[in-house]
């Protein structure tokens, strides 16, 4: 298999993916066997009794996430691919991008 | 000398806890721990959570406000964990002893393992606490070699 194969994004994911659950594994089998008295599986909260509340994510934020993120890919593909490849589609990668934005803007 | 003993060598890490004192206990265990004495040069970090400490380190006579605080606390740590009582107060309740909103000393809320005397204890004698802790590990041969092996260097 040569080294491109192995770098292959979803080889290496299930490789991390693995590694993480062996280091798990080692740590539960080497801990000392867990016994629930009291307030051992309780949230620690420097000894108060931790509230529980539910909680509801702002999605607002998300909008400014998006937009951060569109930015930046569209400067990366602009800046990295522009006249190397062709001048065409960088261009329309970003009247792509200008139109997602409008888009997020509007609604 | 098993796995786990092996990586715990070098890393008793400690977490403090304060149930209600002056301070000055605390003030001599950070004393211990930071460069003038140096305690973290045998691995006993101070941590910020019991979740991650072997021993817990209390300081101050157990007030009733900070009884189940302390229980809970005791609680939420990893097995095997040790108590280290610093200064008389956390040894007895010392001059607080039967007063109205004090339960007593550490021992009893939780058990204590190894009892550190003084008003406030020295930073040394707090080492010597804490070399008590790890010989109930079983560790504590690493820590006596390298203090003798600083005796033998000065």
């Amino acid at each position: 298999m040569a080294t491109a194969d192995l770098l292959n994004p979803v080889i290496v994911f299930i490789t991390y993916l693995g590694m993480g659950g062996l280091v798990y594994l080692a740590g539960r089998a080497l801990a000392p066997a867990v016994r629930d008295t009291g307030w051992k599986l309780q949230p620690y909260a420097c000894g108060e009794i931790a509230p529980h509340i539910k909680m509801r994510p702002n999605y607002n934020f998300y909008h400014i996430a998006f937009l951060f993120t569109i930015l930046h890919v569209g400067a990366l593909m602009t800046c990295t691919s522009f006249g190397l490849i062709s001048y065409s589609l960088p261009l329309l990668y970003v009247s792509l991008v200008l139109f997602g934005m409008s888009v997020v803007v509007v609604r | 000398m098993g796995l786990i003993d092996w990586a715990k060598k070098k890393s008793p890490w400690i977490c403090h806890f304060n149930t209600g004192g002056c301070n000055a206990c605390d003030i001599e265990t950070i004393a211990a721990l930071t460069p003038r004495f140096d305690l973290e040069r045998f691995g006993i970090l101070l941590k910020g959570s019991p979740r991650h400490a072997d021993v817990l380190v209390v300081t101050g006579p157990v007030t009733l406000q900070s009884e189940e605080r302390l229980k809970r606390i005791y609680d939420q740590m990893v097995e095997p964990k040790f108590v280290l009582a610093i200064g008389v107060c956390a040894c007895s309740g010392g001059v607080y002893w039967k007063c109205y909103n004090v339960k007593g000393g550490v021992d009893s809320v939780i058990p204590v393992d190894v009892y550190v005397g003084g008003c406030p204890p020295r930073p040394s004698e707090i080492i010597d606490g804490m070399v008590q802790i790890l010989g109930k590990m079983g560790l504590e041969g690493h820590v006596i070699k390298s203090l003798e092996g600083l005796a033998g260097g000065q």
